[in-house]
């Protein structure tokens, strides 16, 4: 296996003679996927520990079983998957020559969606304290804030990168620099929604289960 | 790995070959999220059948979306980035499940049975 990424890496090496600009965008994306990946390793640890504590950390608050219920998220779950459907027809529209204005109507379409999935999961903590069920009642509610917040912050500050984007764009113009960092924001969006999908899938599916 | 310019335009093959693989991701997405909504919330199947349906649902989308919308696939462009996944699973295997284990033996080695410390 070694020696394969070893020619891999020769032939990326030859290819840079070639295209020398093309490859360095390929490089800063690489390099932003090795980011997208410790990211990921960070949710999962935090769904380690959200399993743990929703295991045997209940103490005298509601279980998963009490406490969730499947209309919401299901919508909220629906939102974000649409919104990341809506990123990858920006980006590629992009890629082959679409107008600014095409992009950034997708854009703004996506950055929406992303608002309404925060907003449903912003009332549903507010819902949920409201009632009591504040991080402090039990081991695994603090579990439950922590995880679904950490992919809620991630989600808002995707939203705020994608506004100060399109502001460069209306700026700027269209660029090769600004392709490539829309291209980064649309694999971190994508990535968060395959996060949500092990979140909505451990949380909420498993949690209605338990 | 991932380019931000063609020379085709929108009307070009490749451009309604590289959509039909985002239609693709998304339908089957919807379908596998709706299945397992209906499944978790349903009570067709017992509780734990269900939990390992789910989870199987899960792992199959999060596949088909790496697939569609992050374009990891057995292509040689694609290769760097397929063993960077694969890697980072590999981590994320030893470290989530080995997280899982150490805390779930504590936890029976301090007699706190599922449900937690009520009472306590």
């Amino acid at each position: 296996m070694s020696a394969t990424m070893t020619n891999t890496g020769a032939a990326g090496h030859t290819a840079s003679h070639d295209h020398g600009h093309h490859d360095k965008t390929g490089t800063v994306i690489f390099g932003f996927w090795i980011f997208l990946m410790s990211d990921l390793i960070a949710f999962s640890l935090m769904i380690a520990n959200y399993a743990d504590a929703e295991w045997h950390g209940i103490a005298n608050g509601p279980s998963p079983h009490e406490l969730f219920s499947l209309g919401l998220p299901t919508i909220e779950t629906m939102a974000l998957l649409i919104s990341t459907f809506t990123f990858g027809i920006c980006t590629l529209g992009m890629k082959y020559g679409a107008s600014m204005k095409r992009t950034i109507g997708w854009l703004v379409l996506t950055l929406a969606l992303g608002a309404i999935f925060l907003g449903i999961e912003l009332y549903e903590f507010h819902e949920f304290w409201t009632d009591g069920n504040t991080p402090q009642v039990s081991g695994f509610l603090t579990a439950y804030y922590s995880l679904v917040g950490l992919h809620g912050l991630h989600v808002t500050s995707g939203i705020i990168w994608g506004i100060i984007l399109m502001v460069q764009m209306k700026h700027f113009g269209m660029n090769d620099l600004l392709k490539s960092r829309l291209v980064r924001l649309g694999l971190f969006w994508h990535m968060l929604d395959i996060v949500w999908i092990a979140l909505f899938t451990k949380v909420y599916l498993m949690g209605v289960l338990s | 790995m991932s380019h931000i310019n063609s020379d085709k335009g929108m009307d070009s093959g490749e451009y309604k070959h590289a959509m039909a693989r985002y239609v693709w991701g998304f339908a089957l997405s919807v379908v596998l999220t709706l299945a397992g909504v209906v499944i978790a919330g349903g009570g067709v199947f017992g509780a734990s059948l269900a939990w390992s349906i789910v989870g199987i649902l899960a792992i199959a989308q999060l596949i088909i979306q790496f697939w569609a919308f992050m374009h990891v696939d057995l292509s040689q462009e694609a290769r760097p980035d397929l063993y960077l996944v694969m890697f980072t699973f590999l981590i994320i295997i030893l470290m989530a499940a080995g997280t899982v284990w150490v805390l779930a033996d504590l936890a029976s080695r301090m007699g706190m049975g599922p449900g937690g410390m009520t009472g306590m």
